[in-house]
């Protein structure tokens, strides 16, 4: 549905966009993930036909942007960043401009305009001046605008900055039950953005691809060992050994069990890993006098562990410890999440400039 | 889909816009403000000066003759020409210099909508409340019609004249929008600009440059409409003005594709 060769974007001296190259399916969400400045938007501008590549060929729907721009347009639904809005218009109003400048008229577009803004959950306040709402109502209608006329191809630059938590759920929510209908391209520098909408994910930094793929693709291609975080009720020591004798396991460390302040998108999990080296050989980090004691007398422990390779042993370990009889409360993959794999590609990238 | 007045929704929400904005009627407040002192004053002169002549004083031999026509009408309209020059970059300055400014540009230009349409949109949007402001202008001749009886051939050849000169001056304020992202940057370049056109043959003192230059004035074309002659030549020249800087604006839209 998208295809894009050797992209590259030039602006006087500088060069905003390297020889990028990626494709999207029909129905596919596609993150682009990038740290500010990597070239998202230049790359995004190129796709909408708001700018012209320096080189390279980009096709939308099969028409090349730069040739069949007016084909392109009509096939697309653009949410530039920051989706500015005419704060002197209503919502509907809004969103009933798109709608008439992609062409629709009368009964058909008063559907069309409905349809968006249900969609994108505006229909209670379809009547308000765009100004007097909030930034979230607002990136909404941005959305409702580039949604309305059902087109087949939907960008969207950064969708979710300046929006609260909840209001950021609720966007991705939104461009995520578009999956299949419609073929999105989402632009972010939000790490577990991509892990929650997109079904695959190209990486850019400096205007160049450094990793692309399904989010597990990507998490698997990374070098970085894979972790599996279990939480016991048993004796600290005994299930240690038991959690190191399953086969295939390099390692087991135990993990702090600070109080998660930073819930925030999963960035506690930088926490988690970072105590790995503290831990690591002395084991003495937790004092067990600080862990939560269940009401069975039983204290919970949390460990890391380092599995070979790529193997999958979560069912072993979870036999391993029910078999013992102690209780399995919580196992999780931490494998080298996104921002790890993020920071460790980009900062590979960085060493080499 | 697309067709020939694809840009009726640019144009309604222009409209829409320029009727919402408080900018709009302080525009036009201090339009009528000055109007109406201007036309007062000249009607003023003349009651006065009638009176004068009717208790045995003469006219001057520099003085305009007393009659409506000459010494109200085309007075009042031939400063409305100038008026303009204030009126309509105070109307056009946001047109596109807004949208660039908040990025709604972005958005809009990547719509099926064409360059034209977008122009075209905000142009006639600008040009319909230049032409309502006119439209009641028409109180000025009116009050001269009930005290006396101006002639109307005059009189509809001043507003043919502002028509075309509001036309002229609208064309030239979407050019100077679309230039940049300030809205005071293209008020005050649209000014500047139609003022410097009104007469650029005082930049040369003389030769061929200045007969080019003075032939490409605004002011001589535009003022022979108040006089109550009609040219051709007059009026060709307002709408090839107008052709011309709307055809820039389209150019300056593009402007982001140039930069290689």
């Amino acid at each position: 549905m998208i295809e894009v060769r050797n992209l590259t974007k030039v602006y006087g001296e500088t060069v905003a966009v390297d020889g990028v190259s990626f494709t999207v399916r029909e129905g596919e969400i596609l993150g682009f993930l990038g740290p500010n400045g990597a070239g998202k938007s230049t790359t995004m501008r190129v796709l909408t036909g708001y700018t012209p590549a320096t080189s390279g060929a980009v096709r939308v729907g099969g028409f090349d942007v730069a040739r069949e721009s007016q084909k392109v347009r009509r096939i697309l639904g653009y949410l530039p960043e920051n989706a500015p809005v005419y704060g002197e218009m209503t919502v509907r109003g809004y969103v009933g401009f798109f709608a008439e400048v992609k062409g629709l008229r009368g009964a058909v577009r008063n559907a069309a305009v409905d349809q968006a803004l249900e969609e994108c959950g505006l229909a209670d306040v379809a009547g308000r001046l765009l100004m007097n709402l909030s930034k979230g109502y607002r990136q909404r209608a941005g959305l409702a605008q580039a949604v309305v006329g059902d087109p087949k191809v939907l960008i969207l630059d950064e969708p979710t900055i300046g929006l609260d938590p909840k209001q950021i759920r609720e966007v991705r929510a939104l461009i995520r039950a578009m999956a299949g209908r419609r073929t999105v391209i989402l632009s972010t520098h939000i790490l577990p953005e991509v892990s929650l909408t997109c079904s695959r994910v190209v990486i850019i930094n400096r205007g160049r691809v450094v990793a692309s793929g399904t989010p597990e693709n990507v998490h698997a291609g990374s070098s970085g060992p894979n972790i599996l975080q279990v939480t016991v009720r048993g004796p600290r020591k005994e299930a240690r050994d038991l959690l190191e004798k399953v086969n295939g396991v390099r390692r087991v460390l135990e993990a702090n069990l600070a109080p998660a302040t930073n819930t925030m998108d999963g960035v506690d999990r930088v926490d988690g890993v970072d105590t790995k080296d503290t831990t690591d050989g002395a084991g003495q980090k937790a004092p067990a006098s600080k862990l939560p004691i269940h009401e069975s007398g039983l204290p919970i422990h949390e460990y890391e562990v380092h599995v070979e390779g790529n193997r999958d042993l979560r069912a072993e370990l979870a036999r391993a410890v029910v078999g013992s009889g102690f209780d399995l409360l919580e196992m999780r993959s931490t494998a080298m999440n996104l921002e790890d794999i993020f920071i460790q590609t980009i900062a590979g990238e960085g060493g080499g400039v | 889909m697309r067709g020939r007045l694809s840009f009726l929704p640019v144009l309604k929400r222009e409209v829409m816009c320029y009727l919402q904005s408080p900018g709009t009627y302080v525009a036009l407040a201090f339009f009528f403000l000055l109007s109406g002192a201007f036309f007062t004053t000249i009607l003023w002169d003349f009651v006065e000066r009638s009176s004068q002549v009717r208790n045995g004083d003469t006219l001057r031999d520099t003085e305009l003759p007393l009659n409506v026509t000459i010494r109200i009408i085309s007075q009042v309209f031939s400063l409305m020409n100038f008026l303009m020059l204030l009126l309509i970059p105070a109307l056009t300055m946001r047109l596109v210099a807004e949208e660039r400014k908040s990025g709604s540009f972005e958005l809009l230009v990547t719509t099926p909508l064409g360059n034209w349409d977008i122009l075209l949109g905000k142009y006639f949007a600008a040009l319909l409340i230049g032409l309502m402001v006119l439209a009641v202008t028409a109180v000025y001749p009116a009050i001269c019609a009930l005290y006396s009886d101006p002639e109307p051939g005059v009189i509809l050849s001043c507003y043919i004249g502002l028509v075309l000169i509001v036309a002229a001056y609208t064309a030239f304020g979407v050019f100077t929008s679309s230039l940049t992202d300030s809205q005071i940057a293209a008020a005050v370049l649209s000014f500047a600009g139609l003022l410097i056109l009104q007469m650029p043959g005082f930049l040369f003192k003389s030769g061929a440059l200045g007969r080019i230059a003075s032939a490409l004035s605004i002011y001589p074309h535009a003022d022979s409409f108040t006089r109550g002659i009609v040219a051709l030549p007059d009026a060709v020249y307002l709408i090839l003005f107008a052709v011309f800087f709307l055809f820039m604006a389209a150019q300056a839209l593009d402007a982001r594709k140039w930069r290689a």
